[in-house]
């Protein structure tokens, strides 16, 4: 897939790893090669030639060398050329001080607010600011909930993403801690933002109370479930399972949190949401 | 779309808190978490009427003491329904006062039983 962003494109070869890199104005193409946890070591060019090299400390740090360089570096992330930090999709992480720089969404499952991979990360990733995630088993500790098994597609939250951190919200779209262990719920497959994703399903999604849980903030209902909606697709199609979790979003600025459910067959109920200051 | 929330198509008036309700409302804030005894101020004053079929509360709008809590859901419950489909109890807090006792199902289903305090599994986040 080839999505095209404001300046290089980039090429995944799986829906979480970019291996390719395209200057939009010199038409050069870049390779990136990774390491396990994903971060990105070594930049190649069209013939083989190695362009770049980077190294980083057990927090992130880089130490680069070479002509060619890219924004993907630790955990093949996004990293801003100008402050140095992260955005690890539903917060941002500074290497230099080894802390993100909101809570952790998740915070009640991981009881680590700020850390990044539970302070040890030769063994523990945080790809998502999420969770902490074992780079070498590939699955997060928080088994059994609704909670991706590998990072989300990255570049088409970067923009986006920035743009919410820089206008004063520390994240666009965090979610999901599970409450409960229980898994009943069947695989769910959703569009990305891509454009040209065209097969997508959507996942069957009801409502219960929440509505009346609106009145006097100026929010819909018809945008919030929305919202809510979206992002469930979104999320559901990066678990292997869903069961009962929570989820949180914002809506022109203020926060909606949910309660949902996966019914037996497979649809996925919200049973309630409201408006979390 | 949501389910309506009207409660046979009309409003209810307010009125005192059912001893059930009360007592409902008592394990809630019967364990400790921010705001917790302001919260319990405005229970002993408080008057509700039901919003929906399952038994959820609206509180009246009061004057009391407001409630220093940490989130609009400061405390809440479950319990297992007949069927073994969880019910969930949530305490809602508006600007530190009481707003709704909301009672539903995971699958928004109608309760099937009597919400017996006993049966509550509390939980504070």
């Amino acid at each position: 897939m080839l999505l095209r962003s404001l300046r290089p494109n980039y090429v995944y070869d799986q829906p979480e790893m970019i291996v390719e890199q395209i200057n939009n104005t010199t038409g050069t193409i870049t390779y990136l090669h990774h390491d396990q946890a994903g971060s990105t070591r070594l930049l190649t060019g069209s013939t083989g030639t190695v362009t770049g090299k980077c190294t980083y400390n057990a927090y992130g740090t880089p130490t680069c060398e070479g002509t060619t360089t890219t924004p993907l570096g630790f955990d093949g992330q996004y990293t801003s050329s100008d402050t140095g930090l992260i955005y690890l999709r539903n917060r941002v992480y500074d290497p230099a001080t080894a802390q993100f720089l909101t809570v952790d969404p998740l915070e009640m499952v991981t009881r680590a607010p700020y850390t990044y991979g539970e302070d040890n990360p030769l063994n523990r990733g945080d790809a998502t600011g999420l969770s902490s995630w074992n780079p070498f088993s590939e699955s997060f500790w928080t088994e059994g909930n609704f909670i991706s098994e590998s990072p989300l597609n990255p570049i088409p939250y970067y923009e986006a993403e920035v743009e919410s951190y820089e206008s004063g919200c520390g994240y666009i779209a965090s979610v999901t801690h599970g409450l409960e262990g229980a898994v009943a719920g069947t695989a769910l497959f959703a569009g990305g933002e891509g454009e040209d994703e065209a097969d997508s399903a959507v996942a069957d999604i009801t409502f219960g109370h929440g509505a009346r849980h609106l009145i006097g903030t100026g929010l819909d209902s018809g945008e919030v479930e929305s919202a809510i909606q979206s992002q469930i697709e979104q999320s559901a199609a990066k678990a292997s399972a869903t069961g009962s979790f929570w989820g949180r979003t914002v809506v022109d600025g203020q926060t909606v949190e949910y309660r949902a459910y996966t019914l037996p067959n497979g649809t996925i109920n919200v049973g309630t949401y409201y408006v979390s200051p | 779309m949501s389910l309506p929330d009207d409660h046979g198509g009309h409003r209810q008036d307010f009125r005192p808190l059912s001893d059930l309700e009360a007592q409902l409302l008592a394990v809630l804030l019967g364990t400790n978490f921010s705001g917790r005894d302001a919260l319990a101020e405005q229970v002993a004053a408080a008057s509700v009427r039901e919003i929906d079929h399952n038994g959820s509360l609206e509180f009246a709008p009061a004057d009391g003491t407001p409630a220093e809590v940490a989130r609009r859901v400061p405390v809440e419950a479950e319990l297992d329904d007949n069927d073994g489909v969880t019910i969930h109890v949530l305490l809602h807090v508006v600007d530190g006062l009481l707003k709704e006792l909301e009672v539903y199902r995971d699958d928004s289903g109608r309760i099937q039983r009597v919400l017996d305090p006993g049966d509550l599994r509390l939980m504070v986040l």
